[in-house]
């Protein structure tokens, strides 16, 4: 008990530290620019293509990310306050296959994505559905529903490439969720500080109390990732990943490491792919597999709602998993 | 001063920042700079959240709990894009990103070509068509473009005394524009003046060459940025 307060203390102390130094440095920034008289050419600063660059993709990743956060805190807190666990436990069957594979159709049911599906598969798995279906769901969702199959069919005009992108994301999800399932639901997720216990509150009042924690609690690493992803995408060219795809093996790989980075919404990476006319078929569909379940800001949002250790074996279990998918698929297609 | 040193203040004041936000960006139609059009209704959804979670929130004002360091650095961090949309003004994406995502100067789409032919502006000899409908054009049907009169308007980027004209193709939001663009031949002193990021319209005639077009401007002149930077 004493150990983990001090532990925490320190903690608090080397956050403490940090806010500090951020200040003294910003401090020192605007007396740097004061000193050298450019603070009146802050303007000008500020219209640096760069900045503008990056301001704008945050933003868009964020405005896209909160709406769909709120909607899916929403969706949460109603599944969390609205529907009993006993109830739920008994629409979801326990074994972890059949799970698995209802997760990752679930998409039809609750079509939330660009980090939405976070807090809803979190409530899920909360609720009592076997921990493999919460995982299948959480990495299947964003891809296996109507919108983003559609989209895909649009980009490329192409039924072949959207069941290949379809079957993919299913066997993946399925694999992956029986793969690193744990039995006991406590070893995925992380506790929340505050939880509701006030019996007086209102149905509506309760679903709206653990939307504002989703939101406060999830938004901040939503706004770290976001930040990552956009100064990837404002600074690395695409044309480096584009010329280290030479051979089967590469272009698979840089494809799957592009849309690490990018972070892209899963309804619109598909037109993104399709400009990528010299890649092989494979290559495109591992980018549209790969990025929804595992691109940068979804990655630090990941560690908002699991434990870190879950998480770790999550994105290395994946990683490798989507690998060797792209390549036994280059081998059947072609590529 | 109690009121700073209860964490429920700066929940408040997060959702309150969010709320005005996006408030801001649907009421100005600034959304646009960012997100396409058919965002809009999960913006408006995000909002009507917000004032609900807002009104609790600000309900369970009076519940004191003492504020700690990682409130604030969440604080922070939230307050963080809403300063950088504050003090930067984003107007649209510079041609900066269209260099390091790589300009596509070829583009096919089959749903414009039907629809391309039922409403095409003039002006005086020249057609106004979009970079999109151009190139779209261009490898589908040269010969409704090759050797004809355009008029067509965009952002300036030269390099290496290449001039192309951009234009960025949003499918959902900033993050997945494509930049479109279409070589621009000039003679000397109508272009000297032009700077990156400006915005021209160019009129002059169009030539497809193995499906790729270049365009040799008669005239450049400067316009105002559209109020819709991007095409979908």
């Amino acid at each position: 008990m004493g150990n983990t307060l001090i532990k925490k203390n320190t903690r608090e102390e080397r956050v403490k530290k940090f806010l500090i130094s951020i200040g003294v440095l910003f401090a020192f920034i605007i007396f740097n620019l004061w000193y050298s008289g450019k603070l009146s050419e802050l303007n000008k600063i500020v219209q640096n293509p760069k900045l503008q660059a990056f301001t704008i993709v945050l933003l868009a990743i964020l405005i896209e990310g909160f709406s769909f956060i709120l909607i899916g805190s929403l969706i949460s807190g109603t599944i969390e306050v609205l529907i009993p666990e006993e109830k739920f436990k008994k629409l979801f069957s326990q074994n972890r296959f059949v799970s698995a594979i209802t997760g990752s159709f679930l998409g039809f049911l609750f079509p939330v994505c660009s980090c939405g599906q976070i807090p809803v598969s979190r409530r899920l798995i909360k609720k009592g559905i076997p921990t493999s279906g919460g995982i299948s769901y959480l990495l299947a969702t964003a891809i296996i529903n109507p919108i983003t199959l559609f989209s895909t069919y649009l980009a490329f005009s192409s039924g072949k490439i959207v069941f290949g992108r379809f079957l993919i994301a299913f066997i993946c999800s399925v694999f992956i969720g029986i793969l690193i399932s744990p039995k006991n639901k406590e070893e995925i997720l992380k506790e929340y500080e505050e939880e509701i216990h006030d019996e007086n509150l209102k149905k509506f009042e309760k679903i709206f109390i653990h939307s504002t924690n989703d939101f406060l609690i999830m938004g901040k690493y939503l706004i770290i990732g976001a930040t990552i992803a956009s100064l990837f995408s404002t600074f690395i060219s695409r044309d480096v990943f584009i010329s280290i795809a030479k051979n089967r093996i590469f272009s698979i790989l840089s494809m799957q490491i592009l849309s690490i980075i990018l972070s892209l919404c899963s309804y619109a990476d598909a037109f993104v792919a399709s400009s990528f006319t010299y890649l092989p078929p494979i290559s495109k569909i591992i980018f549209m597999i790969s990025g929804p379940m595992m691109n940068i800001s979804l990655i630090i949002f990941y560690f908002s709602a699991f434990k870190a250790k879950f998480v770790k074996k999550l994105l290395i279990s994946l990683f490798f998993t989507i690998l060797i998918l792209g390549i036994i698929g280059s081998f059947i297609i072609g590529g | 001063m109690k009121v700073l040193k209860n964490a429920q203040f700066y929940r408040i004041l997060i959702c309150l920042f969010y709320l005005l936000f996006f408030l801001s960006i649907s009421l100005t139609g600034n959304f646009k700079i960012f997100v396409k059009k058919f965002y809009f209704p999960y913006i408006i959804i995000g909002i009507l959240i917000l004032i609900f979670i807002l009104a609790i929130e600000i309900r369970k004002e009076k519940r004191f709990k003492e504020v700690n360091v990682y409130d604030i650095f969440s604080f922070i961090i939230f307050l963080f894009p809403i300063l950088l949309f504050l003090i930067v003004k984003p107007t649209t994406l510079p041609t900066y990103a269209a260099m390091k995502r790589g300009i596509q100067t070829e583009f096919l789409s089959e749903d414009i070509l039907k629809s391309l032919y039922e409403k095409i502006e003039t002006e005086g000899k020249y057609k106004k068509l979009t970079i999109k409908q151009i190139l779209a054009l261009s490898k589908s049907k040269p010969e409704e473009i090759n050797e004809k009169d355009i008029a067509v308007e965009g952002m300036v980027y030269k390099n290496e005394g290449k001039f192309t004209l951009i234009r960025f193709l949003i499918t959902c939001c900033a993050a997945d524009a494509t930049p479109l663009g279409i070589e621009i031949e000039y003679k000397e002193e109508t272009g000297k003046e032009l700077k990156n990021e400006e915005w021209v319209k160019v009129k002059g005639k169009a030539k497809v060459e193995n499906g790729k077009v270049k365009i040799y401007a008669e005239g450049i002149e400067k316009i105002n940025p559209p109020k819709d930077p991007y095409l979908y």
